[in-house]
């Protein structure tokens, strides 16, 4: 099974998220993929642009279209994440972790993020991957906090190879998730569970102008962080993560 | 918050997945429903109904009756709500309510703000997924349901507005 179309690279994208949000309200069908070989303008939360030198890293976006009720779509983000964690450690880089609810981290730094925007029927998903960067690759601010596939000790792929792996994974993940299995079987749990970044940690969740502090405790069925609080446990569904 | 809002936002828990549900709105007024089996011996309704109301923290309200519904802020009846016919903007999961894109940006709509079908008025956000909200109707915003940042629930009202 196959999701993940990818056509030809563009060279060079102000950001393959809105060029795939407006694919996608065009009427894109589900796998379509935009990707770019350098990425101008890559959209993290907030300030959080990504970095993504030429040919290094890969920043993809495409286009999905869930059968299951709108409710559902948050886990997509984790589902992705998952996948991609699993490619990654397939490609030889080692365990990683998943600082809830989308940075992909391993031993040596971060690897990459997922985000997720709906677009009608639609969502459409972002992914920035490091993959053959060395530390000179990265800009002076990220260096120390961020890692490629390579630095880990992974294979060096092209993005294309990259999105292949991918594929191979998330159109399992997704599969089960459309049938409606993936969260109520516990499965969605145990896959974070497993790569459980923040657990035992201290942390904040921002959310403009409200926080929330408390320990990591668990994850929820459907992908949610569950916070031990003053107030007892909360589950914790948005926001930004500060450990 | 009057008797046809608790009931709606009854009806709403019943109808969702979540096991519990708490509303604040103005002067420290809390609701808190949760969903387990009510105790037969206090109110007479079989153990098996899933939902209870259960306001809390509500200075001058009577206790309710496990099982029953109440009109915890002592508001207006039915029949001179405020409310009547304005559409609710409800929240299709559960996240966090923002309604600006960015805490630099302007709202995307305010009370008093025309909007047309269509028209983004939110962002709900849950795990990385921002969702914008849009209004079903045309008309003009009441007044969003929600402080900026806060947590929302599956089917939620967001935002209310006056049709045209």
């Amino acid at each position: 099974m196959k999701i993940l179309q990818p056509g030809t690279p563009l060279p060079t994208i102000d950001s393959t998220q809105t060029a795939c949000l407006e694919a996608a309200s065009a009427g894109a069908p589900e796998g379509t993929v935009v990707w770019a070989l350098e990425q101008t303008a890559g959209r993290g939360r907030g300030d959080h642009s990504w970095d993504s030198a030429k040919g290094k890293g890969a920043w993809i976006s495409f286009v999905l279209r869930p059968k299951r009720p709108a409710a559902e779509w948050p886990q997509l983000t984790a589902i992705v994440a998952v996948a991609a964690a699993q490619s990654m450690e397939e490609l030889g880089a080692g365990p990683v972790a998943i600082k809830w609810p989308n940075d992909l981290i391993g031993r040596l730094g971060k690897l990459g993020g997922v985000l997720a925007e709906t677009c009608g029927p639609a969502v459409v998903v972002g992914l920035g991957v490091n993959l053959t960067h060395a530390w000179d690759d990265f800009p002076e601010a990220l260096r120390g906090t961020a890692s490629s596939i390579a630095l880990e000790g992974g294979r060096e792929i092209t993005p294309r190879e990259w999105i292949n792996a991918l594929d191979g994974n998330f159109a399992k993940l997704y599969e089960s998730f459309q049938e409606g299995g993936l969260a109520s079987s516990g499965r969605l749990r145990e896959e974070l569970i497993d790569r459980f970044h923040l657990k035992d940690r201290d942390v904040t969740i921002t959310s403009q102008s409200r926080s929330v502090h408390g320990r990591a405790v668990d994850i929820g069925p459907e992908g949610e962080l569950v916070l031990e609080t003053e107030d007892g446990p909360q589950r914790i569904f948005g926001g930004e993560v500060t450990a | 918050m009057n008797v046809d809002e608790i009931k709606k936002l009854v009806e709403v828990f019943q109808e969702s997945g979540i096991d519990e549900l708490e509303v604040n709105w103005g002067e420290g007024q809390t609701i808190r429903m949760t969903r387990h089996p009510a105790p037969a011996e206090s109110n007479g309704v079989p153990a098996a109904l899933p939902s209870v109301v259960q306001p809390v923290q509500v200075p001058q309200a009577a206790p309710p009756t496990s099982g029953s519904v109440s009109d915890a802020g002592g508001g207006k009846d039915a029949g001179s709500s405020p409310d009547e016919g304005l559409v609710e903007i409800r929240s299709p999961m559960v996240g966090t309510f923002y309604r600006a894109p960015s805490p630099e940006s302007p709202p995307f709509v305010e009370a008093g703000s025309r909007v047309e079908k269509g028209q983004v008025v939110c962002i709900v956000e849950a795990m990385k997924l921002m969702n914008e909200i849009e209004s079903e109707v045309s008309g003009t915003v009441v007044r969003a349901a929600l402080d900026n940042g806060e947590p929302v629930e599956f089917s939620q009202p967001l935002f209310y507005v006056r049709p045209d």
